[in-house]
């Protein structure tokens, strides 16, 4: 028995089903993969008409090529690569690939800081005791995540709040492993960069 | 006292301060303005974690499954098995010409060298075995990929 045949038992047998003509066991696999479809449609794509298309789209495509899958990752890392493939040409037609697409502010962020830190003694911004300000700082979080190309709001989401490895992210986007470094990084300080310009404007204004 | 932390190093110090130098640590402990950069990314990474999971607002499973074509997902051939096909017609159809044409096999090498001819047939026989080795071995490869036992 080689390597791979001891590695994802469960998946392995939904796809043996599936493939045996259990249309069931292909609605557990839907069940189980997704929340994680959701996310990346979410991330990547605006429109809820356009989410739901390309929601099923995935499936299909998965279903289609269910016999092609080779356990060489989870099976549900394989959905998500098809979900963010199908999302990504998607965007392309709409040529809104770009990961630059954000708005940024040109005020300097170490600027910013200072003013936080004079302002609020105790940094204000991370005080647990003023919940109000806690749920400030969430909803800020929400909106400029929105705001980031819909790549970097991707790859944020897959590591930070899915807590995927760099390899899992690289099968996912194809990309390779410094170029998910690299966008991350920007994205992670693109992202903190125009919180603290937003907190600051709401903090002013 | 070492150089402020630079916004990598930062992001790295927040990520996991297990990969970060020990200088770099030892610097974040009494430096006040990288104390309060790292606790922006600190806060900035649990709000992420904090928000909601989205969800679609239908029933995915249900519309995919109603649309699901009819004929099942079937495993898929290797290559080399989609060649035997049109190799066996080649075949057949070079019998059928050699049988109603009463043509002679032995003909075709009647003006090579014996030595010719055993180096051709050894060569198509390690082709043959080759192939159906390589066959064998992909079909073994892809049940045993459905072996859940």
């Amino acid at each position: 028995m080689s390597f791979n045949s001891y590695k994802y038992p469960e998946d392995k047998e939904l796809v043996s089903r599936v493939l045996n003509g259990d249309s069931q066991a292909f609605g557990i696999i839907i069940k189980s993969t997704e929340r994680l479809v959701a996310q990346i449609t979410f991330k990547m794509v605006t429109n809820p008409e356009d989410r739901k298309d390309l929601a099923q789209d995935v499936y299909l495509k998965a279903y289609k090529n269910l016999s092609g899958f080779k356990f060489q990752s989870k099976l549900s890392t394989w959905i998500a690569q098809i979900a963010y493939n199908t999302c990504f040409n998607h965007l392309e037609k709409k040529k809104l690939v770009l990961p630059e697409n954000y708005t940024q502010d040109e005020t300097d962020s170490n600027e910013i800081l200072e003013i936080l830190a004079t302002k609020s003694p105790g940094f204000e911004f991370i005080d647990n005791e003023a919940s109000y300000v806690k749920k400030d700082v969430k909803r800020i979080v929400m909106q400029e995540m929105e705001k980031l190309s819909p790549i970097f709001k991707t790859l944020i989401t897959l590591f930070h709040y899915e807590e995927m490895s760099y390899d899992e992210i690289c099968t996912i986007t194809g990309l390779p492993e410094g170029t998910i470094k690299s966008y991350l990084f920007r994205a992670r300080k693109n992202l903190k960069d125009n919180i603290l310009l937003k907190y600051k404007k709401e903090e002013l204004s | 006292m070492t150089a402020h932390l630079t916004e990598h190093e930062i992001q790295q110090y927040v990520i996991d301060k297990t990969t970060c130098d020990a200088q770099l640590v030892e610097h974040v402990s009494t430096c006040p303005d990288c104390q309060l950069k790292t606790e922006v990314y600190q806060v900035m990474f649990t709000e992420i974690k904090e928000q909601p999971s989205p969800a679609f607002d239908f029933n995915l499973s249900e519309m995919v499954l109603a649309k699901l074509p009819v004929t099942q997902p079937k495993l898929k051939q290797s290559d080399s098995s989609l060649l035997i096909l049109p190799a066996t017609g080649i075949l057949l159809l070079g019998f059928a010409i050699a049988y109603f044409t009463d043509f002679r096999m032995a003909n075709v090498f009647s003006g090579v060298a014996i030595f010719g001819i055993y180096l051709i047939v050894t060569i198509v026989v390690l082709l043959c075995v080759f192939l159906g080795v390589d066959m064998y071995k992909k079909y073994q490869k892809q049940f045993r990929a459905l072996d859940i036992s």
